[in-house]
C-alpha cells in the first residue's frame, strides 16, 4: 500500500511536470528542454528553506515559484526571440548550466551529496508526514495545476498562445506582443514545475542534483509529445504511462538491473514509435506539426 | 487598439519621409516620400523588385528601414514593433496569405478582435472578467464575416477555405483590428475572378466607411477598377503620383515595366 | 538537323491549362502553341503565370485541368523526365549551376542520357564551341563565372542535350544590358541554325519582342494577345495588353 501511494506521488508530480510544461511546448509551440531545470530550482529553494529557516510548506512553494520565474527569465530575455529549434538548443544549454550549477555549488547545493534531512513540512499546522498525506496534498496541487492551466488555455491569453504556434508573424500584425506573451507562459511554466519540486523536496527529504538532469527533462517532453500535446489530459496521460510501465515491468519480477535498463529503452523507444505512427500523442491534436521533420 | 484619437485637421494619415533599405547592395527603397490622407483607395504597383512589398513590410515594422520615418496620425512610428503599430491604427496583410490554419474562420477573427487588455495572462484565472467582452467579440466577429460573406464558413477551419475565401478572412482578420489604414499585400493575386469582384467591392465600402485602404497590387485591371490614386514603384524609387488614368498613360510607365 | 517535316508543325500545345500552388490558382484556363525552329515568348505582369506556365508544361506542376501535347500526342502525365525524353529541356529562372563542379562537369550532367563517350565529347564540342567564353573557363568551378556566365552556362547544360525544344524562364534575369543582349542574339541564332524551337519567358519584353516570332501576353492567368511578335514591337497596342 506505502508502495502504491509512492507511485501515486510520483504520478502526480510528473504529472504537475508535464501538464505545465504542455502550457509552452504544446500551446505556444515552444519546446523546452529546461523543464527540469525548474523542477530543481524549485526542490531546492524549497529545501534550503526549509533547512535553513521555516518548515512551512506554502511559504518554501511561494519562494520556489518566485525562484524559477527570475530564472525563467533569464532564460527569456537571452533566447525567448530565438526561432523553434535554437530556442530549443538555448533551453538545452540552460539545462545543464543549472545542473552544472546544482552538482558544483557544493556550499550551498551540497554538490553531488545534495541536500539530505529535509525537515518536514506543515500546512496550517497539519503535519505533513505519512505517504498518504503527500498522496493528499499532491493530489489538490495536482488539481489546483489542471485548473490554472485549463482557465489559462481556454482564455484570450491561451488563444493568443496558439496563434502563435500557429503563424507568429501573424499574431503580430493583428497588434499581439508575442514576445510579451511568450515570456508570461514561460515564467508561468517555469514557476508551476518548481511547485511540483516543493512537493517533491518534501516527500523525498532528500534531494540531489541525478533528479534534475537532461534526461529527466527529456523524460518530461516525451510524457507531453506521447501522450499527446494540445490538451490537457495528454500530459496527464502521458505521465501515468510513463511512471507506472517500468513499474510493471518490476513487478513482472524482472531483475533490478535488467529493470532499471528495460526503463531506458522503453523511454528511449516510445518517442519514436509514437511520432512515427501517432505523431499527435495517444490523445493529443497537436503534435509536432511538421517541426524537426515530423509529419 | 484602433486609430481612436481623431487625427487633426490637415495631418496625413500616414506619412512617409525618405524611406530607404538596402538588401547586400541592392538598393530596394531610395529616398520613398509619400503622404497618405483618409478616406481613399492607393495603389502601389511597379515591375518586380520595385521594393513594393519592403515598403509594406518597413511602414508596418516587419523591416527595419536604413533611414527615414514614417507617421501614422502624425506620430512617429518608425522604430515600433508591428504589434505597437497595429495598436496606433494600421494593419497590413501578407502577399501569401497568413492565417492560424488549425482554427475556425471564427476564432481567427477573435483573434484579431481581442484587446490586449482581455489577454493578459492573470486576467485568465478571472474568466468571469471577460466572459461579457468574449459573447460580445463573437457577435461582432460574426458580423466582420458576414461583411466579406463568409458567415456561413464560420466554423469553417481556414485550411479548410479556398484561396480566395482565405483572403476575405484575412481582410476581415484586419478590420477586425479596428484599424483605419490597411496595407493589403497583393489582396486578388491568385483569386477566382468572381472572387476579386466581391474583394474590390469590398475595399470599394472601406472606403466608404472612411478607411484608407493601401494596396499593392500587379492586376492593373483590379487597380483601374477600385483605385482613385495610384503610386508607381521601380527600382525603388517613385517615378509616378496620380490618378489611373493619367498614370497608366505615361509612357515611361510602359518602359519601367517592358525594357 | 530536324527534318522540314518536322518543322512548322506545332511540336508542343496546351489547351484551356488552369493550375497553380497549393490551393493558389494563377493559370485560369491558358491554351498556347510552340513550333520548332520558331520562339515563341510569353510576356506579361508579376503573377500573370508566365513562369507557372513553363512549369506546368515540364511537369514540375500538376494541370488541374486541360490538356498537354507534344508533338500532337496527348501527354498523360507531364513530368520531367517524359519531357526531357521527347525532346524538351527546361532552364529555370536564376542561371541554377552547380556552383561546387567544374564547367565541364555540369556539361557532363546534362548529358547524362548521353551513353556513347563519343558522341558526347562531339555534343561537348559543338555547345562549347556555341559560347568561346566558356570554352575559355571549360576546366574553371562554376561557382567563379559571372552571372551572365553561368546563364550561358545553364543554357549549354539545356542545349548539351541536343533538344527539340527549349523553355527558358527569364534567361536575362540578373543579367547587365550588354550580357542580356547577346544572350538575347545567341538565342536566335541557335533557333535559326539548328531548328531548336523556344518558348520563352521574358520581362525584357522589347528585348523578347525583339527576336521572337510570334508572342503570348498572359494577363490574370488567361491569355491576353495571341499574335505576331512584329505587331506589338510598335508600342501602342503593347499599353493595352499590358495594362
Amino acid at each position: 500500500m506505502e508502495y502504491l501511494l509512492h507511485i501515486v506521488v510520483v504520478i502526480e508530480i510528473f504529472a504537475i511536470l508535464a501538464i505545465s510544461l504542455d502550457l509552452v511546448a504544446g500551446q505556444a509551440g515552444l519546446l523546452s528542454l529546461s523543464h527540469a531545470a525548474f523542477f530543481g530550482i524549485g526542490a531546492y529553494a524549497s529545501a534550503l528553506l526549509a533547512l535553513h529557516g521555516t518548515a512551512g510548506y506554502l511559504t518554501e512553494m511561494v519562494v520556489a515559484m518566485a525562484t524559477a520565474i527570475a530564472a525563467s527569465l533569464l532564460v527569456s530575455s537571452s533566447s525567448i526571440r530565438l526561432h523553434g529549434e535554437y530556442f530549443l538548443i538555448a533551453t538545452f544549454g540552460f539545462q545543464l548550466i543549472v545542473f552544472s550549477v546544482l552538482n558544483n555549488w557544493t556550499a550551498v547545493t551540497g554538490g553531488p551529496s545534495g541536500l539530505p534531512g529535509i525537515p518536514g513540512a506543515s500546512i496550517f499546522g497539519w503535519q505533513l508526514r505519512s505517504a498518504l498525506d503527500f498522496a493528499a496534498v499532491g493530489a489538490l496541487q495536482l488539481a489546483i495545476v489542471y485548473l490554472v492551466v485549463r482557465l489559462m488555455v481556454r482564455s484570450p491569453f491561451g488563444r493568443v498562445l496558439r496563434a502563435i504556434r500557429g503563424d507568429e508573424a501573424f499574431a503580430q500584425s493583428l497588434g499581439k506582443n508575442t514576445v510579451g506573451v511568450k515570456v508570461a507562459a514561460f515564467s508561468a511554466s517555469a514557476a508551476l514545475a518548481a511547485s511540483a519540486g516543493t512537493l517533491y523536496a518534501f516527500f523525498s527529504s532528500y534531494i540531489d542534483p541525478t533528479s534534475f538532469t537532461i534526461l529527466d527533462s527529456v523524460l518530461i517532453l516525451s510524457m507531453v509529445l506521447i501522450g499527446g500535446s494540445g490538451t490537457l489530459h495528454g500530459p496527464l496521460i502521458g505521465a501515468v504511462v510513463l511512471v507506472t510501465l517500468p513499474e510493471l515491468l518490476r513487478q513482472v519480477g524482472i531483475s533490478g538491473e535488467l529493470a532499471g535498463n528495460l526503463r531506458q529503452l522503453i523511454y528511449g523507444a516510445a518517442l519514436p514509435i509514437v511520432i512515427a505512427f501517432r505523431p499527435k500523442g495517444l490523445v493529443g491534436r497537436s503534435g509536432l506539426d511538421g517541426r524537426f521533420g515530423a509529419k | 487598439m484602433s486609430g481612436c484619437s481623431a487625427p487633426e485637421r490637415g495631418v496625413p494619415a500616414l506619412r512617409c519621409v525618405g524611406l530607404e533599405k538596402s538588401f547586400g547592395g541592392v538598393l530596394a527603397l531610395a529616398d520613398v516620400t509619400i503622404d497618405f490622407t483618409a478616406p481613399g483607395v492607393v495603389a502601389i504597383i511597379g515591375p518586380n523588385g520595385a521594393g513594393k512589398t519592403t515598403l509594406i513590410d518597413g511602414i508596418s515594422g516587419f523591416l527595419r528601414l536604413d533611414a527615414g520615418r514614417c507617421y501614422v496620425g502624425g506620430r512617429e512610428t518608425t522604430r515600433l514593433q508591428p504589434y505597437q503599430i497595429v495598436r496606433r491604427g494600421l494593419v497590413r496583410s501578407f502577399q501569401d496569405v497568413r492565417l492560424i490554419q488549425q482554427e475556425s474562420a471564427l476564432d481567427n477573427v477573435m483573434l484579431a478582435l481581442t484587446r490586449q487588455r482581455e489577454e493578459a495572462l492573470l486576467g485568465a484565472l478571472w474568466p468571469m472578467r471577460h466572459k461579457a467582452e468574449e459573447e460580445l467579440n463573437v457577435t461582432t466577429a460574426r458580423d466582420t464575416l458576414r461583411f466579406v460573406g463568409l458567415d456561413d464558413n464560420a466554423e469553417s477551419r481556414a485550411s479548410d477555405l479556398s484561396y480566395g475565401q482565405e483572403k476575405l478572412l484575412a481582410l476581415a482578420c484586419c478590420l477586425a483590428t479596428r484599424s483605419d489604414i490597411l496595407l493589403l499585400d497583393e489582396p486578388v493575386a491568385g483569386v477566382h475572378p468572381d472572387t476579386i469582384v466581391r474583394i474590390l467591392e469590398l475595399l470599394r465600402r472601406l472606403k466608404d466607411d472612411g478607411k484608407l485602404v493601401i494596396f499593392v497590387e500587379h492586376n492593373i485591371d483590379a487597380v483601374r477598377q477600385v483605385a482613385d490614386r495610384v503610386i508607381v514603384l521601380d527600382q525603388g524609387r517613385v517615378i509616378a503620383d496620380g490618378s489611373p488614368g493619367a498614370v497608366l498613360a505615361r509612357p515611361e510607365i510602359l518602359d519601367a515595366y517592358v525594357s | 538537323m530536324l527534318t522540314s517535316a518536322e518543322m512548322g508543325k506545332p511540336y508542343l500545345s496546351v489547351v484551356d491549362a488552369v493550375s497553380g500552388y497549393g490551393k493558389k490558382q494563377i493559370l485560369n484556363g491558358v491554351s498556347i502553341k510552340a513550333d520548332l525552329g520558331k520562339i515563341v515568348t510569353v510576356i506579361g505582369a508579376n503573377g500573370a503565370g508566365k513562369s507557372t506556365l513553363l512549369q506546368v508544361i515540364f511537369g514540375l506542376l500538376p494541370l488541374w485541368q486541360g490538356s498537354l501535347y507534344v508533338a500532337g500526342v496527348l501527354e498523360a502525365a507531364p513530368s520531367p523526365r517524359a519531357l526531357r525524353a521527347k525532346g524538351i529541356a527546361y532552364v529555370p529562372q536564376g542561371n541554377h549551376v552547380f556552383t561546387d563542379l567544374l564547367v565541364e562537369e555540369n556539361l557532363e550532367i546534362g548529358a547524362l542520357a548521353v551513353r556513347s563517350r563519343y558522341v558526347l565529347k562531339e555534343r561537348r564540342q559543338r555547345v562549347l564551341s556555341m559560347f568561346p567564353q566558356l570554352e575559355r573557363r571549360v576546366r574553371q568551378s562554376a561557382g567563379s563565372l559571372s552571372g551572365g556566365e553561368k546563364q550561358m552556362l545553364a543554357l549549354a547544360c539545356a542545349l548539351i542535350s541536343m533538344p527539340k525544344m527549349l523553355l527558358l524562364d527569364e534567361p536575362s534575369l540578373g543579367l547587365a544590358p550588354p550580357s542580356a543582349a547577346a544572350m538575347f542574339a545567341r538565342v536566335r541564332t541557335i533557333c535559326d541554325a539548328s531548328g531548336t524551337g523556344v518558348l520563352l519567358v521574358e520581362q525584357r519584353v522589347r528585348d523578347a519582342l525583339e527576336i521572337s516570332d510570334h508572342t503570348y501576353a498572359v494577363r490574370g492567368g488567361r491569355v491576353s494577345y495571341d499574335g505576331p511578335s512584329a505587331e506589338l514591337r510598335a508600342g501602342d497596342r503593347l499599353r493595352d495588353v499590358y495594362f
